[in-house]
């Protein structure tokens, strides 16, 4: 193709991109650096608040920490899964992709509702507790942390299934094989073999549910309470509550840049790998 | 899930008010002809909107209402962004902190009070120039009857050890969170300058607390889980859970009722503001307030012809006179402190 | 390099069905030690289901599988000490050519210092020592290939298995790793299965063919009697061409026993045919076992030439018989000699000791 449909091509794509990422983000920086809420002289007044005060940092800091645990919790599960899709008999891997993709056709607030009554001090798990014996009060699993990050890892499960299956179902089966004949068990061909080729596939699972899981707004608010507070209430609580647009701006910069940058470095991480697959 | 609704509204206001699309986009949603769009409340205030005052108002005119379910605050912040052109929608209804940003940002007109033959029907302290008070939200202690054998009387009753775990709070993004700190400060000797005394009570309060929602509609479910046992609440969000069959009840503790009121508003720069006239008077109706006085949607009267019944005479007020008398609140010395009041919450509470 | 002892490799009664369907039927082979067989038949035989209950992949649906008279069945393929070549070689991608090969000993947990002595040796034993630092991306098809010989042997297996290893190659290339194969095989004296459907190269590089046909073996001999002496008509016509003429037979006449053709001839048989007279029968001669003559010959078929193809060293000859079939006759090209012309009569008869086979229908 010639540069020049090429660029006629791409053209209307960029201009929706520039409509729809650019000029919003510009508005976003823009308001970030106003003065007060009707504007007035630009300042980074707002950014230096937030960076000054060791209580927001640690909001930011807990989110991205979330983030990574509710990532790792989903890869330590989601892996597996995978693997048992992609090496299942075709007759069966349809009924499991179809079970691992029936989350995604419920609506998350429906999920984390689920999730409330299965979780709840009357709910699913502490009536299989209390009725076992295993504890005498019912445990605190709704608004606290551990909460957040069960009800996150699986809410966002199909984020990380589905790109590590894609990788590896692409991946030839003799390799697995080979190791197998090399004298290689079960668990060395899967931490040797699979888990390097399918590198790809979970790098960008862990970026979709890390990006995910720390910007699950419902899922934080609903399971995590207003006591765990993590950047998207902070956010909507100075945006909304407090009117305080400008600031709200500054940590939603912020919050995006801190993200990118993890993102970035998983990215990278996961360019390493690309090249043999 | 009213909670979702207005995140994600709010989402795409954020990046449409970005574009000065929000501006526009009401204006090419709006049809030709006489179409009302009027703002509610999520849960039973929808509810009753759409069952009793959308009927009672289409009677006998030919036009058409859109009601959608917007919170204050969120109201707010569409109106600011549309301001200079269509507003998206004619009637805003506010709760008492929102009228004053309303009027300081110009987002409401004054109400036409000789257009509405209603509005002289008002108790003297819910008429008003911006526009007319509809309805009165009332806080006071739920309980589950079930595990608070005997029903609290004061609110220092949720610091009881007995409920150690089981008190419930809510986040100060909602008028509740707010109006119960101020009455908390005023009953431990604090001022609107001085929230020391209620934040000093909080923190003796924390221990016991199982939990805090970040916003209403988690604060209901985590009665409906039977999460909390004892809180702060409404009257009529408790209304609403006892109807759907929730073991809940509530007092007004014996320090008295506190309480804000809800109005209705014609937005400035509408396009119907002779039909938003109409609505909001259809409102104010004694006919229509007293349909929705009855469960499930418990709305207090403010029309003086309207009779007090139902739950409410048992827990707020025996007559009329009784509502006037609930108190209020300064919101003109808290608004200007929430931003503050919320970062402070957020500290003292955080896990 | 020690010289070591291979081992011995004994299938009995083996049978796979993937429900209804009998991949693999009652199959009885025995290999000996550093033996090279191969099997060859056309795809869907059942020739890599074997390969793969061997390994120990698929586990059989009835039979056993006996290596140096021991039953494995009960062995997962990591404990079984197979090696497997794969067609597409199947090198690990995210590791370079000296961790391919060093990917078994690691399993094995060779001490650091002798792995590395070995990876170099058998770098070298594959001539691809400079390449131990690539991946295997950078390696063309026949190097590939080396290297998966090479981490394969590595480990020293008991068998080696090799399917369809060299189907990937192009044919000068696949002529030379047949010729590397043997050699290893040969220097390593390891016992071998070669899966194949290419008959040249299963005649060339093994010791025994076993020809398959859907799921069974139908004959099991040394390269030369599956060529010259094919027990079954099947293996007479997927290995090598022939000629196939219906007839009836008849009594015994001597060493062989006469057919009447279709074509109305009448033919005696290669020694060593009992069929029941009045049995119908195929007769099957080789296109390079007849030899062509203008003058009646014995035991001849008579037809008409009907198109002359000089093929290099060969020249073909289409030949009408009696009843409108066709016959070819391949003639060794002498210098000097001139083709028979299209149209002339001839007399085709075998050239001893070869002769006319017949296979009952
Ligand atoms: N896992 C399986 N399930 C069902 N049928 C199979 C399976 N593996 C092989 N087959 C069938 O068995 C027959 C033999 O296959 P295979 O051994 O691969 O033949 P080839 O001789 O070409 O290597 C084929 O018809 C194939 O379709
Ligand atoms: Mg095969």
């Amino acid at each position: 193709m010639s540069t020049a449909s090429t660029t006629r091509l791409t053209l209307p794509l960029t201009a929706l991109f520039a409509v729809c990422f650019v000029a919003p983000l510009c508005v976003l920086v823009a308001l970030s650096l106003a003065a007060g809420p009707d504007g007035g002289v630009a300042t980074i007044g707002h950014y230096a608040a937030f960076v000054g005060d060791r209580f927001n940092a640690s909001i930011l800091f807990d989110t991205l920490w979330l983030g990574v645990k509710a990532t790792l919790v989903c890869l330590l599960f989601g892996f597996p899964v995978a693997w048992i899709c992609a090496r299942a008999h075709v007759r069966w891997q349809s009924v499991l992709i179809f079970l691992v993709v029936l989350p995604i056709l419920t609506s998350v607030v429906v999920r984390t509702f689920s999730w409330i009554v299965i979780l709840g001090r009357h709910g699913l798990l502490n009536q299989i507790v209390l009725g076992l014996g295993l504890a005498d009060e019912p445990l605190r699993l709704l608004y606290s942390e551990a909460g957040v990050i069960i009800v996150l890892a699986q809410v966002q499960m199909p984020l990380m299934v589905l790109p590590i299956l894609t990788v590896l179902s692409r991946i030839d089966s003799n390799l697995f094989d080979a190791s197998q004949a090399l004298g290689a068990g079960q668990w060395r061909t899967l931490w040797r073999v699979a888990v390097p080729l399918s590198m790809p596939g979970i790098i960008a699972g862990c970026i979709l549910t890390y990006a995910a899981s720390i910007t699950a707004f419902v899922t934080q608010t609903l399971i995590g309470g207003a006591r765990l507070i993590y950047m998207p209430l902070f956010i909507y609580q100075q945006a909304v509550g407090a009117n305080n647009w400008p600031f709200a701006a500054a940590i939603s910069v912020i919050f995006m840049v801190a993200v990118l940058v993890v993102v970035a470095v998983l990215n990278g991480f996961g360019r390493r790998f690309e090249k043999h697959v | 899930m009213n909670s979702r609704n207005a995140f994600s509204r709010r989402d795409f206001l954020m990046a449409g008010s970005a574009l000065g699309l929000g501006a526009l986009l009401p204006g090419l949603a709006r049809a030709a002809g006489e179409e009302l769009v009027a703002a509610t409340f999520p849960g039973t205030w929808n509810e009753a909107h759409r069952n009793i005052l959308k009927p009672a108002f289409m009677k006998g005119i030919d036009a058409s209402v859109v009601q959608s379910i917007i919170l204050g605050t969120d109201q707010i912040s569409r109106l600011e962004a549309a301001k200079g052109g269509t507003p998206p929608f004619d009637v805003a209804i506010f709760d008492s902190p929102q009228v004053l940003d309303a009027v300081k940002q110009g987002l409401i007109m004054e109400y036409p009070v000789a257009k509405s033959p209603h509005y002289g029907e008002l108790l003297p302290a819910f008429q008003d120039k911006w526009g007319p008070k509809i309805s009165m939200q009332v806080i006071g202690i739920a309980y589950n009857p079930e595990r608070v054998k005997t029903p609290p009387t004061r609110w220092e009753d949720l610091w009881d050890p007995r409920y150690k775990g089981r008190v419930g709070l809510t986040a100060l993004n909602s008028q509740l969170g707010i109006a119960f700190l101020a009455e908390l400060n005023r009953i431990k000797g604090g001022t609107d300058a001085d929230f020391g005394p209620a934040f000093k009570a909080l923190r003796e309060l924390l221990p016991s607390v199982g939990a805090i929602a970040a916003n209403l509609g988690a604060y209901a479910t985590l009665w409906q889980q039977e999460q909390v046992d004892i809180a702060p609440y409404n009257f009529n969000f408790v209304q609403t859970l006892k109807g759907k069959g929730v073991p809940v009840e509530f007092v007004v503790p014996e320090t008295g009722p506190v309480g804000w009121q809800t109005s209705m508003h014609v937005v400035a720069g509408s396009r119907v503001p002779e039909l938003a006239t109409r609505y909001i008077d259809t409102h104010l109706d004694a006919a229509v307030q007293a349909a929705m006085m009855k469960p499930p949607y418990d709305v207090i009267p403010t029309n003086g012809k309207v009779a007090l019944q139902g739950a409410m005479t048992q827990t707020i007020a025996r007559t009329q006179a009784d509502l006037e008398k609930i108190r209020g609140l300064d919101w003109a010395a808290l608004n200007p402190q929430r931003s503050a009041l919320i970062d402070r919450f957020n500290r003292e509470i955080r896990a | 390099m020690e010289s070591r002892r291979g081992h011995e490799l004994h299938l009995a009664g083996i049978t796979q069905r993937f429900g209804d369907y009998v991949a693999v039927r009652d199959i009885d082979l025995k290999i000996g030690a550093g033996e090279l067989v191969a099997l060859l038949g056309p795809s869907g035989c059942g020739k890599s289901t074997l390969l793969r209950i061997i390994s120990g992949f698929m586990p059989q649906t009835e039979g056993k599988v006996f290596f140096d008279g021991e039953a494995v069945d009960h062995l997962p393929p990591n404990k079984r000490g197979v090696g497997i070549v794969f067609q597409n070689y199947a090198l690990f991608p995210h590791m370079t050519i000296r961790q391919n090969i060093a990917y078994g000993l690691e399993v094995q947990r060779v001490p650091a210092a002798r792995l590395k002595t070995r990876v170099d040796e058998m770098l070298d034993l594959v001539h691809m020592g400079e390449f131990a630092e690539r991946y295997p991306r950078q390696l063309s098809g026949g190097q590939q290939q080396r290297i998966a010989l090479a981490r394969c042997l590595a480990v020293d297996p008991k068998i080696l298995l090799l399917d369809e290893p060299f189907g990937a190659l192009d044919k000068n290339l696949r002529l030379d790793m047949q010729i590397e194969v043997k050699r290893l095989q040969r220097e390593y004296g390891i016992t071998t299965v070669l899966v194949t459907h290419d008959q040249e190269e299963a005649l060339s590089m093994a010791d025994r063919v076993a020809v398959m046909s859907r799921g069974r073996i139908e004959q099991i001999a040394s390269p030369t009697d599956i060529y010259d002496r094919p027990e079954t008509l099947f293996v007479n016509q997927f290995v090598g061409s022939t000629n196939v003429l219906p007839g009836i037979a008849g009594e015994m006449a001597g060493a062989g026993q006469q057919v009447t053709l279709a074509c109305g001839e009448r033919i005696a048989l290669a020694e060593g045919s009992r069929l029941a007279t009045g049995a119908q029968v195929q007769v099957s001669i080789r296109p390079e076992h007849l030899t062509l003559q203008t003058a009646p010959l014995d035991n001849a078929i008579t037809g008409v030439i009907k198109a002359v193809m000089p093929l290099g060293p060969q020249v073909l000859y289409d030949i009408a018989v009696g009843d409108g079939t066709d016959i070819k006759v391949s003639v060794p090209r002498k210098r000097g000699d001139e083709f028979l012309l299209s149209g002339t009569r001839i007399f085709a008869a075998p050239v001893p000791p070869a002769g006319y086979r017949a296979f009952p229908v």
